[in-house]
């Protein structure tokens, strides 16, 4: 490599866009945004104080140039910065016009594994008892999870304290303390207190919709089940929809498996079908009538 | 003319490129500006010629290969037979033929049942160079399959299954983010396949399936700010990489804009810049160094001074002469070796 010259081509290609002129992101983390509000106990110190990462009065350790300042905290410290901001990032994850699938699955499993790592430790110290109904209320606004529960592999001792459902719902600010003199569980199901959420709706909104494919969310049972189609051959009419059969290998048309393959009709045609729910009733008198 | 495809979220277009550099002359019945010539003054007739012009490209699609896609497509890749392409999403991969549109086939699925079980995406696929019947797809969890579709039509048994054990003494909170796949590629050959994560570029001998062959670090130096990148989301950025021609040198990018060439033969490598600044005409590049802790030699840039907002995540190498092309936020590179 020491032998090769690189220099630019004669020509250059420029795409003519504005220069972004955001921020320079760096490592530093603003000290003006403290990304994690805690409510601590009366008596103890906030590790996120002021002062950024630095423990509490006096304690203080030098950090090689180039280390992370959090890696100067205390491991279940460290550990608990990085599920707050697990959660954060979940919850922005979800309020995005076109979430990421792939980000909020890292998140998830990232969330998984330190759960069950704190359930673990903390769980050697539970008393199998069901959570104090305070718990419930002590949450702040940002802990009320929007997640629904993941199902977890759960420890035979601690299912007297957690729901099976094991929801993703946060430790309550001030409980994130580890301590085996803690009595509370770490994590209070919430599952009872909040809408059992669809099975799928973590995941389940990332699927991309747009007017041509919105049909694919609707419940397309619904909509035509007081019309007889079983005398319609099934492949003159392209907008019903037939669940295909997984596995088949066979050309499965549109992505998901509400609509059939049509052979007939182009991608254009279809989007002149159903560009509109006024075309989708149009379409229904159509085949009511004949 | 080159035809290309191309795909944003769940679409994916068949572009024709072409280039014109000359254009035609001397019409009869308009002028040169467009306007009607008045027949009654023609008097003679002419036989249009064609002039030169500036070069220009043109890029007009040819074919729209749409709704078969309800998660984002990740990548796209033609088949050595040059009538299909895979398509592939978080979830699926689709194989399609050029000249049909409005039909693809299912090949893989990985979408659970309950999508509360979902813990893997797929992050990439791609085509074997020269086998048309085998592609591998890489995922979120560090693994790559590969897949025969002479096996079955829907692929979900893999016939290869490549992955390297987690190294216990690097483990932290971003072990699994730091290990999903944002890259696979083939090399030249056929015989290597290349993988990129967040941190290293993996060389991946086809025939073994328990670890790579080669690893390079690419910014080793982020591994002790891993928190803070994940803080920023610059944890999920997606780099890509690229072979040479002969497959002895991967590239790929890196933040700052700075850019790795790492040398597979001479066991070398250096980091380039792309920038105005260095980047003047006819100037050959200078190595770059980053200094990972300590005192910070002259040249060197710190860590902390690095600009993470930019990021260079596609790179490309000709396939046949030493050319590359660099892509940064809003400009793109194209750099040649100087030639003595």
């Amino acid at each position: 490599m020491g032998q090769r010259d690189i220099l630019p081509l004669e020509t250059s290609m420029k795409r003519k866009r504005g220069l972004h002129t955001a921020s320079m992101c760096r490592l530093d983390l603003d000290p003006a945004v403290t990304v994690l509000k805690k409510e601590v106990e009366p008596g103890e110190e906030d590790a996120l104080s002021s002062s950024r990462y630095m423990l509490g009065r006096g304690v203080k350790r030098k950090l090689s140039d180039c280390e992370d300042p959090v890696l100067g905290l205390p491991y279940p410290q460290q550990r608990q910065l990085v599920l707050d901001l697990c959660l954060d990032k979940l919850q922005s994850c979800q309020r995005r016009a076109e979430p990421s699938l792939h980000r909020s699955v890292l998140l998830a499993n990232t969330l998984r594994q330190i759960q069950q790592e704190m359930r673990l430790e903390g769980g050697n110290c539970l008393p199998p008892a069901p959570p104090a109904p305070t718990l419930l209320h002590a949450s702040t606004p940002r802990h009320i999870p929007e997640l629904p529960p993941v199902s977890l592999d759960c420890p035979p001792h601690l299912s007297g304290s957690l729901s099976p459902s094991n929801s993703l719902a946060t430790s309550e600010d001030g409980e994130a303390q580890l301590d085996c003199a803690e009595s509370k569980p770490l994590y209070s199901s919430l599952s009872d207190e909040v809408d059992e959420r669809p099975s799928d709706s973590l995941f389940g909104s990332f699927e991309i919709t747009n007017s041509t494919s919105y049909l694919t969310d609707l419940a397309l049972d619904d909509i035509f089940e007081d019309i007889d189609t079983s005398m319609y051959d099934s492949s003159d009419i392209s907008v019903l929809a037939y669940p295909a059969p997984r596995g088949n290998g066979v050309a499965s048309g549109i992505g998901d498996e509400g609509l059939k393959n049509f052979s007939s009709c182009t991608s254009n045609t279809l989007q002149l079908c159903l560009s509109d729910l006024s075309d989708l009733d149009h379409i229904m008198e159509i085949l009511v009538r004949s | 003319n080159l035809k290309r495809n191309v795909t944003s979220y769940k679409t994916i277009k068949l572009w024709k490129i072409s280039e014109r550099d000359k254009r035609p002359e001397g019409y009869n019945l308009k002028e040169e500006d467009g306007r009607c010539r008045d027949s009654t003054t023609i008097t003679t007739l002419r036989v249009p010629v064609f002039r030169p012009m500036d070069l220009m490209v043109e890029a007009s699609p040819r074919r729209v290969f749409a709704n078969a896609h309800t998660y984002h497509i990740n990548s796209i890749s033609v088949n050595s037979d040059n009538e299909t392409y895979l398509s592939a999403d978080d979830l699926r991969i689709n194989l399609w033929h050029l000249e049909i549109t409005d039909r693809s086939f299912n090949i893989v699925d990985i979408k659970p049942a309950n999508m509360e079980e979902l813990t893997e995406v797929i992050t990439a696929a791609e085509f074997h160079p020269h086998q048309c019947n085998t592609f591998v797809y890489s995922s979120s969890k560090g693994t790559i399959r590969m897949c025969d579709m002479r096996a079955s039509a829907l692929c979900d048994k893999h016939s290869k299954l490549f992955e390297e054990p987690e190294d216990p003494s690097n483990r932290s909170f971003f072990s699994e983010i730091i290990s999903s796949i944002s890259d696979v590629k083939f090399s030249h050959s056929g015989r290597y396949m290349m993988t990129r994560d967040y941190l290293s570029v993996k060389i991946w001998d086809l025939n073994m399936e328990n670890r790579p062959v080669e690893t390079y670090q690419v910014h080793e130096y982020l591994r002790s700010k891993l928190c803070s990148l994940y803080e920023n989301d610059c944890i999920f950025d997606k780099f890509e990489c690229c072979w040479n021609g002969n497959d002895s040198v991967v590239m790929t990018g890196s933040y700052n804009n700075f850019f790795r060439m790492l040398d597979r033969t001479q066991r070398r490598d250096v980091t380039l810049e792309a920038s105005r600044e260095s980047s003047k005409p006819r100037q050959v590049l200078k190595p770059r160094r980053v200094c990972a802790g300590g005192k910070r030699k002259k040249d060197e840039i710190s860590v902390d001074s690095l600009d993470f907002n930019k990021k260079i995540l596609h790179t490309a190498w000709h396939p046949q002469e030493n050319i590359i092309a660099v892509a940064t936020t809003n400009n793109l590179y194209i750099f040649q070796e100087k030639v003595n």
